[in-house]
């Protein structure tokens, strides 16, 4: 989740009252953000829904209405810029979308350059895709002259002075030597020709998505109008980026003005500040709470979290949704908001009433007995990985990945992890050589699954099974053979062994396990090759049984 | 009625007897001294010692012993001289020489050589004077007594004088050793057993009861040596249920008791039934390579009457007065290969099978996120997941169920925080405070009406993933998981750790 920072002593400021620490991070818990406190320093955790929360001043205003100090705002009467951004069809190929809009009378300070700048990162990261769906740039607006063309154009027309660069530049150069171009170039590769804006009298403002100018696109404490614009390859999530960020400078003390954005076929106006409208019923609220709440406490809660109210009527309220809003797809979204406003820690809980019947899977019954008996042989029950490599599962157990194709992990953090496991064996053995210290004998087992290929949708199955493993100073194919024929003796199964080539056994002392002419499992002892790749210094027997074919015999209709 | 003494009379073993006999007769004696009066073996006698000790008839002392031992070098230098006296003589023969030429011709390294020249020159016998330009050590002195004293002291060390000693050990040619000698002797109580055992004459102790004696009726009229009930006793270790396991069983058992039944499903699902199917769009950050583990390149296949339905409601809301994502839904992405990140896949393979009302079912699985193994994160865990679904199941319900539910693990004071999942609304996470901090232990909400539209589900679901692996960490009072599970966890935890009640 993305994380915001602030000082408390700031934040406390913004909020315009008097908060305790503990009871800040209460009030925050209960509106569905963690809080970290390192002394006097707040690292608070916001949802992917909330981008408009990202800025620590449309958070602050955010709680002002939870708390009643402020009213929800309407945003009716935005006055329009002069300024017009004209799309030129060349974008539709490689970066079709854009909106802007004018914050004017900033009256900017150290503390809103540094916002603006960790505010850009921050929704970049996560609404923007890393720049590849939206992405935004800030322009000193005195220094550019309407109308902005957005076009795409052949990287070597491109050149200017790119941000904190002294030269010009052109557009092979700031990808191949520009820090932003050389992380984010591979967002124009394949493209011919590279979309930037040119203001009015022709001087470049940037190329997006990677860099602004470095003179016109230089925001500073000495800004006191921007222009803001959003280029990207969504419509929705342009728009939505350039009606959030507006109302996030808004929040910042800015005042708004509206930019036209003129393509081929359309103009649309941003910030798109008109409200939709969403009818929530009374009936669904009261399903939703479980107690019946009524119309002026309806009324509270939507204010508390910033909506206005377009009308009431007997069975549902007309609610505006604020136009910052991403996040608001249906009537049960508003619903969650009057929750987190009355509080989800305010309920009183209702005792379950639903009557059904209780039934643990018949499998997990005989998984169940055979655990029971494996701890009554004196066996210790271990929980082993699912996720495996290939040197545990293939190499160290001298299987060729051409007999049976390992299940492929990809990108795993951790340097364990490149396949799903096919055994538990060779995990039961990673697990001796972790406690090799331990007295002796080491006798386990674990009954879990494996993954193994099947027609199915996916193209794999997990298969459960029982695995033991005896570590001992002696460790015979007698004690396994013994396990084996005890467990089937009193599960009434019969079987017979036959011969067992795999190469981690010795061979002339392994069996496969034949039931019903169905191969359901092997035993032997380990081959002192496999011992030796796993670091082991003394013998071990393992036994591997097919506990969903023990479940198909004992559970036949 | 058998009084202390006679009680502690029983309890003694025939060398125990022996043993107490010989100390209280002769007092304060060494082990070996008793091992050669009693006939006893020395590893016996040292054992009665101890368990008399136990019993109160007996007190050691340590005496700490010093001892001097020859090094390598004095083992040497006793066999060839030591090597001042082997200058001497060669100095005696040649009159004069090079530090050089004597280690040349006795052999010896650098610092032999300043040994013996230190020694030599500290008794006024050699001094370095100049031959022909080169530094050469002459002898001056003919009188041999010291170093012949110090060569005696090798042959013999207990006798040699402490000056001696402690010379030769600054010259690493022997070295000091310490060892604790016991002196045993009898105790107030030792003494009044001892004088009571005369009274006893000859005790025929039986140590162990054999089957011959039952046969043969042995036993009879004879004495059972009486057994230190209270010594410790080497420990064993029993097979039992893993920890991790053993919860699993108990919060099973907890979900039966509340009526729900089981489900099972596999780990490796298409991107379609771990995502998409309950309505998470396809730009979430959790579909990243980062966040979720995906399967080789392959590509499953989608059932073909929901995929419709799905990409229906995940565009535009279908007719559930949704907007939708307003996005192009992408089903070569939703066929993609992965390892499940929750339960949920399968309780929306449940719906899709068909659910009737009422009906609650869980499942404890396990689930795979793309994290570097810590103390509190590992790739795999496992979810408890659960849902009821009922007319009228409202917030209050689900809170409800987990005050109900964690009541019977033991867990109480409950904190609920609102959060965001994509598939539910409301949606809410649990905590709870472990080593004084809160944390979290469940994710739930209400299924959104997008998430079931495409299954056809008309009343209300309300459904979790509770986290075992953290159910686990509070009961057990576990600071890193990765200890208690995984193929590199601790066997030793497994075999010892502690049962726990849960009030």
């Amino acid at each position: 989740m993305p994380v915001i920072n602030a000082e408390y002593g700031f934040f406390a400021n913004l909020l315009g009252k008097d908060i305790g620490k503990d009871e800040l991070e209460d009030i925050l818990f209960n509106y569905g953000i963690e809080v970290n406190y390192e002394e006097n320093s707040m690292a608070m955790e916001i949802t992917h829904d909330r981008p408009d929360l990202l800025s620590i001043y449309a958070l602050a205003k955010a709680i002002r209405q939870y708390l009643k100090i402020e009213k929800p705002e309407r945003f009716d009467d935005i006055k329009p810029s002069g300024y017009e951004i004209i799309v030129d069809r060349s974008v539709e190929e490689v970066r079709p979308f854009i909106a802007g809009f004018v914050a004017k009378d900033m009256h900017m300070d150290e503390n809103k350059v540094k916002e603006l700048v960790y505010l850009q990162e921050k929704l970049h990261a996560t609404f923007g895709s890393d720049r590849r769906i939206a992405s935004i740039g800030l322009y000193v607006r005195d220094m550019i002259k309407s109308p902005i063309i957005y076009k795409a154009a052949s990287p070597d027309e491109i050149s200017f002075v790119p941000l904190n660069k002294e030269r010009k530049m052109n557009a092979t150069e700031i990808l191949k030597n520009h820090e932003t171009g050389q992380k984010y170039g591979h967002l124009l590769m394949g493209h011919k020709k590279y979309p930037v804006l040119l203001e009015g009298t022709g001087k470049i403002m940037s190329m997006a998505p990677i860099i602004n100018s470095n003179d016109i696109g230089r925001i500073n404490e000495d800004t006191e109008n921007i222009f803001v614009e959003i280029t990207g390859t969504n419509f929705n999530r342009v728009s939505q980026l350039a009606n959030l960020l507006a109302y996030i400078f808004y929040t910042m003390g800015a005042k708004l003005e509206s930019v036209k954005v003129k393509y081929s076929d359309k103009e649309v106006i941003y910030p798109q500040s008109k409200e939709r409208e969403i009818s929530v019923k009374f009936e669904k609220i009261n399903s939703y709470f479980g107690i019946k709440i009524d119309k002026a406490k309806v009324r509270e809660l939507l204010d508390r979290m910033g909506y206005n109210v377009e009308s009431t009527s007997d069975d549902e309220v007309k609610v505006l949704v604020p136009f910052y809003r991403t996040d608001i797809l249906h009537q049960v979204d508003v619903i969650e908001d009057m929750i987190k406003a009355y509080g989800l820690n305010n309920f009183e809980l209702k005792l379950p009433t639903t009557y059904t019947q209780g039934k643990l899977l018949a499998k997990t019954k005989v998984v169940n007995y055979l655990r029971d008996l494996m701890i009554g042989l004196g066996f210790n029950e271990v929980f082993t990985s699912a996720l495996s490599n290939k040197d545990t599962q293939y190499s160290a157990m001298g299987l060729n990945e051409k007999d049976y194709k390992p299940i492929e992990v990809l990108g795993a953090k951790s340097i364990d992890v490149n396949i799903v496991r096919v055994s538990i064996i060779p995990e039961l053995l990673r697990l001796v050589h972790t406690n090799e210290h331990i007295p002796l004998p080491i006798k386990i087992f674990e009954i879990s699954d494996i993954v193994r290929h099947e027609k199915t949708e996916s193209g794999y199955k997990n298969e459960t099974k029982l695995s033991a493993l005896i570590y001992n100073t002696e460790a015979t194919f007698t004690e396994a053979k013994q396990v084996l024929d005890y467990l089937l003796r009193i599960l009434g199964i019969n079987y017979s062994l036959e011969d067992n080539n795999m190469q981690y056994f010795i061979e002339g002392r392994a069996g496969h396990i034949i039931v019903n002419g169905k191969d359901i499992g092997e035993l032997g002892e380990i081959n002192p090759k496999v011992l030796s790749n796993f670091g082991l210094k003394a013998p071990a027997v393992a036994l591997q049984i097919s506990i969903d074919f023990i479940n198909s015999i004992l559970n036949k209709a | 009625m058998v009084n202390g003494v006679d009680k502690i009379i029983e309890s003694l073993s025939s060398k125990e007897e022996a043993v107490l006999k010989e100390i209280a007769a002769s007092g304060n004696q060494e082990i070996e001294e008793i091992s050669k009066k009693t006939g006893l073996q020395y590893s016996d006698v040292s054992r009665s010692i101890l368990w008399l000790e136990n019993k109160g008839l007996v007190k050691t002392l340590k005496n700490p012993i010093y001892s001097y031992h020859l090094t390598e070098i004095g083992e040497k230098y006793l066999k060839k001289g030591i090597v001042e006296k082997r200058i001497f003589d060669y100095l005696d023969k040649n009159n004069a020489a090079t530090t050089t030429e004597l280690m040349e011709e006795l052999g010896i390294d650098e610092n032999e050589l300043r040994g013996g020249i230190g020694a030599l020159k500290n008794n006024g016998i050699v001094e370095f004077g100049t031959i022909n330009g080169k530094s050469v050590l002459i002898l001056k002195n003919r009188d041999e007594s010291k170093i012949k004293e110090y060569q005696n002291a090798l042959a013999d060390l207990s006798n040699a004088a402490t000056s001696v000693l402690s010379d030769l050990a600054k010259r690493g040619i022997i070295e000091k050793k310490s060892k604790n000698i016991i002196i045993a002797s009898a105790t107030k109580q030792g003494m009044v057993v001892y004088e009571e055992l005369k009274h006893y004459g000859k005790r025929e102790i039986v140590d162990k009861l054999t089957p011959q004696m039952l046969i043969g009726n042995l036993w009879m009229n004879k004495k059972f040596k009486r057994y230190e009930i209270k010594s410790p006793v080497p420990s064993i270790v029993g097979g039992r249920k893993h920890p991790l396991y053993l919860i699993i069983d108990q919060v099973k058992e907890i979900l039966i008791s509340m009526g729900f039944r089981e489900l099972e499903g596999n780990w490796i699902e298409t991107a379609f039934w771990n995502m998409d199917s309950m309505f998470i769009p396809q730009n979430h950050p959790a579909r990243d390579i980062q966040d979720t583990f995906y399967i080789g390149k392959e590509k499953g296949s989608l059932p073909e009457d929901l995929k419709n339905k799905v990409k229906l409601v995940q565009e535009g809301g279908w007719d559930t007065g949704s907007t939708g994502y307003m996005d192009r839904w992408d089903e070569e992405e939703a066929k993609k290969l992965v390892l499940r990140s929750h339960t949920t896949a399968l309780t929306f393979r449940t719906f899709a099978e068909g659910i009737s009302i009422p009906d609650k079912a869980f499942t404890i699985g396990r689930v795979f996120r793309n994290e570097n193994p810590d103390s509190m994160h590992m790739p795999e865990f496992h979810q408890i997941e659960g849902f009821v679904v009922d007319r009228d199941l409202s917030i209050r319900d689900l809170i409800g169920y987990f005050t109900v539910f964690y009541k019977q693990l033991g867990i109480t004071g409950l904190k609920f925080k609102p959060t965001y999942n994509p598939y539910t609304e409301p949606s809410m996470e649990i905590y709870t405070h472990h080593f004084g901090k809160l944390i979290e232990i469940g994710n739930s909400g209400i299924f959104r009406p997008e998430s079931l539209r495409p299954y056809g589900i008309k009343a209300n679901v309300i459904a979790w993933g509770l986290a075992v692996e953290r159910l686990a960490s509070i009961i057990y009072e576990i600071n890193d998981i990765r200890k208690l599970y995984g193929s590199n966890s601790s066997i030793d935890f497994a075999r010892n750790y502690m049962y726990k009640v849960y009030k």
